[in-house]
């Protein structure tokens, strides 16, 4: 099961934390923290988030799909805007967040060039709360945040803006999904490992899956920093690799540093690693190769990651689909019968079908 | 070429393989060819995450643990693996011309031709092991022919007698093709014709499902 933030809030009560950059170089027992005391105090806390379980106003949790990948232009935003116009075709009101703060592009795919309200007014200017910056996005139930062109310095959010926006996305209620830029900025990296089903796509050439496999490394890095804070291990991280006298390489080459320092806590970590679960999808794909590919990274992944992956589904290759993005209409309505669009279709349902079987297992 | 190989225990194998231990001589045959395509030196899968070395070890590691369970004749023969004999009455499959295999006349009679025009190559079969064995390790993962062609005219909202009118196909063809159940077609050239007015009467290019069946 995914992390939630939720069980971090109930199993350590700890004061309300701030998620913090510098722990990372803390973690990796970088260079020491020059900032004073109150940075340091800042640094040596875990990078917790308390923010309240979601509750909708039918009881139920909200469900949050986190749709990144690591590589630019690989189709997450055609699949976040296209997995949204379907899901709410099919009766549930869903709610889109376009999280990619620096190059937002949602409100292009769903065909709303100018929004009412966006992001620009959740973080400045009037500062509205999340739910009043929602704008209809074409269809019945579907809702979403714009990103803006109106301020520049987005991409580079500060702490407690970046915090309040997460909140804000845990508060929204019923299907919930978010477009992550990309590249494996902390931004992209934290909103992927907070949500339920995290989703990656990639394309079948070497550029890609390079990214995704660095995207999924730092995703493993965050979560084993987390543990590390956590358990206040840094002192004998540092130590460890001052011994070992360079620094480990690789992801297994860290989890065996902690393991001669923490036993425990690696199987943590391990444990940790284990329940983080993303889906994975293979766009444009040409050809039986391309969709063989995804069953190769699942067996990658998991060798070379510990990271079990979820192939569940290729999405075929169409130059339509470029051209209903440069006439700004939505590309399922137009094609219904086209391979890509029941392939979409199919990648729903099991996608929903995993939504599914988490919430039970909450 | 024989490896030597280490006897490797039969619960090293299964997790080599990442299969379960009741796992059937065909799914074990299915693992073994998705972990060779993975890490075949073509493949894209593991570009940057290992190295030659590490890849190499990965495959000699793969291949141990396949030769382990086929020793220990966890999986079928190879005689098994031949395609089964063909049925009393169906036309068997056409030879290959000679002449793609010999050398033309004018080879033989003038070699220093052939020397400029070298003979045609005969065709890989390996090429065409390796289609048939990618089609049936993704099979679960495309849209087949039949599926397709089934989830169009559902989105239609056509029952099949509407499409047995247009196309005056039978409706049990008409099944038989939808859950590819290509044994209960007419052999020959009318399967083919049958998926082809079947994908034309519902609008759809019938090359790429031509290319699902067999």
């Amino acid at each position: 099961m995914s992390h939630q933030i939720g069980d971090w809030h109930q199993s350590h009560r700890s004061p309300s934390g701030i998620l913090n950059e510098r722990s990372q170089a803390s973690a990796m027992g970088g260079a020491a923290i020059s900032a004073g005391p109150a940075a340091e105090a800042e640094a040596r806390r875990p990078p917790e988030l308390t923010v309240p379980v979601a509750e909708t106003r039918n009881g139920q949790k909200s469900v949050i799909w986190a749709i990144g990948g690591g590589k630019g232009g690989t189709g997450k935003t055609f699949v976040s805007a296209t997995l949204g116009q379907q899901l709410s075709r099919h009766g549930s009101p869903v709610n889109l967040v376009d999280a990619d703060l620096g190059a937002p592009n949602l409100h292009t795919f769903l065909g709303v060039p100018e929004p009412a309200t966006d992001l620009s007014d959740f973080f400045f200017g009037k500062q509205l709360p999340l739910q009043s910056v929602l704008v209809d996005g074409g269809g019945a139930g579907l809702r979403f945040a714009a990103g803006s062109n109106r301020h520049f310095n987005l991409s580079n959010l500060e702490h407690f803006r970046r915090l309040k926006f997460l909140r804000h996305i845990k508060s929204l209620p019923g299907q919930v999904i978010i477009d992550i830029g990309a590249g494996a900025a902390l931004n992209a990296i934290d909103f992927f490992k907070l949500s339920d089903v995290p989703i990656l796509v990639a394309n079948a050439n070497p550029a890609s899956i390079e990214n995704l496999f660095l995207f999924l490394e730092a995703v493993a890095l965050r979560i084993i920093e987390h543990e590390i804070q956590l358990h206040s291990l840094q002192e004998a991280m540092r130590e460890c690799w001052h011994a070992a006298g360079k620094p480990p390489k690789s992801v297994p080459s860290l989890l065996e540093m902690v393991r001669q320092v923490d036993l425990a806590v690696e199987r943590k970590i391990r444990q940790a690693l284990n329940d983080f679960q993303p889906c994975l999808i293979v766009n444009k794909a040409r050809g039986d190769n391309d969709v063989l590919l995804g069953r190769c990274l699942e067996d990658v992944a998991k060798r070379c990651l510990g990271t079990r992956m979820h192939y569940v589904g290729a999405i075929p290759f169409d130059h339509r689909v470029a051209d209903c993005l440069n006439q700004f209409c939505p590309f399922v309505p137009a094609h219904p019968t086209s391979e890509t669009a029941v392939s979409i279709m199919l990648i729903m349902d099991k996608l929903l079908e995993r939504s599914r079987s988490l919430e039970g297992s909450r | 070429m024989t490896l030597k190989l280490a006897a490797k225990s039969t619960q090293d194998a299964f997790e080599v393989l990442d299969i379960s231990p009741e796992a059937s001589p065909e799914e074990i045959q299915e693992a073994y060819l998705l972990l060779v395509a993975t890490y075949a030196e073509n493949s894209f899968a593991s570009y940057t995450i290992l190295s030659k070395e590490q890849r190499i070890a990965v495959l000699r590691e793969v291949e141990a643990a396949y030769q382990s369970l086929r020793s220990r004749k966890r999986i079928a023969p190879r005689s098994a693996m031949k395609p089964a004999a063909p049925a009393e009455g169906t036309p068997r499959p056409a030879k290959t011309p000679a002449r793609a295999i010999k050398p033309r006349f004018w080879e033989r009679v003038y070699p220093a031709l052939a020397r400029l025009w070298p003979a045609r190559a005969p065709s890989d079969p390996g090429r065409n092991n390796k289609r048939q064995a990618n089609r049936q390790l993704t099979r679960n993962y495309r849209l087949t022919a039949g599926q397709h062609l089934k989830n169009v005219r559902t989105l239609k909202g056509l029952t099949l007698q509407s499409v047995s009118e247009a196309t005056n196909i039978r409706v049990s063809y008409l099944r038989a093709l939808e859950e590819g159940l290509y044994d209960e077609l007419p052999t020959g050239v009318y399967r083919r014709l049958m998926l082809s007015a079947y994908a034309k009467s519902l609008n759809l290019s019938p090359e790429s499902l031509l290319k699902d069946m067999p």
